[in-house]
């Protein structure tokens, strides 16, 4: 990929450079370029109509292990994730579109999203 | 006239669906492996039972990602036939290409009997040859096949005469006691039985014979 350059205000004129590796330290790479870095955490659970026949048995054995008082017991699932995207917008838009088409099932279940800049 | 049979990683029933339909019927079949987008020459194309990449996520769900379904749901869009047996019935409902959803089974048992069934519609071409009420058996294998859908969905299935197997004894909670669906146009049918394992009269039962033989009637 080639790159113009403005050279300075003492030469007015435009210089092609080529970008180092953005791998490379700083001190070698003047366009080194940090895409930001986002943590999210997906949880799915099944919608509240649908029966949970897993958490069920659970909670029966919450009760075998003399842990009374466990009135409702459902399992979901936990989607830990990280991703650079340009911006939070960006991050969100993308994870929402993961969330819905592949990490949850919408016809039974729901999900929601946390996300924060890493 | 021949029929695919898709091959998944993790699919365990394709060769049955082969056996049956080539062995004991003679009708030409091939296997499609998941990454061929290739469907010309085919009739109809048979999604097999069994554990499709490993059911990882929910049944069907990275399946659904597979390059040869990209080429499936436009083979349905064309009116080309498509069956979706137990594992194939859950890619299908993931795909879109039927409603709903089938999940864990009301009492977690994984279920391998034999399931006497009511062909509930003789609308389409899959039981045309049969008369409605008819009851046939085929064997269940199955740990998440209990069909949910909305009431919307429910009514709206009803409605188009879609819900093509209901089951005599439900096995596994489904709503309605659903066994089986088609799409409206009623060239997609999937269900949780397999009609593959009752068409070899050593293995007990014909009545799969039904459905194996409608792909290409």
């Amino acid at each position: 990929m080639l790159m113009h350059c403005a050279a300075g205000p003492f030469f007015n004129v435009h210089l092609l450079i080529r970008p180092r590796c953005p791998g490379l330290p700083r001190f070698n790479n003047p366009y080194e370029v940090t895409v930001p870095r986002y943590q999210a955490r997906v949880l799915v659970n099944l919608r509240s109509s649908v029966l949970d026949p897993a958490g069920e048995a659970t909670r029966s054995a919450a009760f075998r292990l003399g842990v009374d008082g466990v009135s409702k017991l459902r399992i979901g699932k936990s989607v830990e994730l990280e991703l650079e995207a340009p911006d939070e917008d960006e991050a969100r838009r993308r994870l929402e579109l993961l969330s819905d088409r592949l990490l949850a099932n919408p016809v039974i279940e729901n999900w929601t999203l946390e996300l924060q800049q890493s | 006239m021949s029929v695919g049979v898709v091959v998944f990683p993790g699919s365990n029933c394709d060769r049955d669906v082969r056996w049956a339909s080539e062995g004991c019927l003679g009708i030409p079949t091939r296997y499609l492996w998941h990454e061929e987008r290739d469907l010309s020459g085919l009739d109809a194309v048979v999604l097999p039972g069994g554990f499709s990449y490993g059911d990882y996520l929910r049944c069907g769900a990275i399946a659904r990602f597979a390059p040869v379904l990209e080429s499936l749901v436009d083979f349905a869009a064309r009116g080309g036939r498509v069956l979706g047996i137990c594992n194939g019935f859950q890619v299908l409902t993931e795909l879109g290409l039927l409603p709903g959803a089938l999940t864990r089974n009301r009492n977690l048992h994984f279920i391998c009997e034999d399931a006497e069934l009511e062909i509930a519609s003789v609308r389409t071409p899959w039981t045309n040859a049969a008369k409605a009420s008819d009851r046939i058996t085929l064997p269940i294998a199955h740990g998440e096949g209990r069909y949910q859908c909305s009431d919307e969905t429910l009514r709206q299935l009803q409605e188009d005469d879609c819900i093509a197997f209901r089951y005599l004894s439900n096995p596994n909670g489904s709503v309605g006691d659903i066994a089986g669906i088609t799409n409206a146009e009623g060239n997609v049918l999937g269900l949780m039985p397999h009609p593959e394992r009752a068409c070899d009269a050593v293995t007990g039962g014909v009545d799969g014979r039904l459905l194996i033989k409608a792909l290409l009637s």
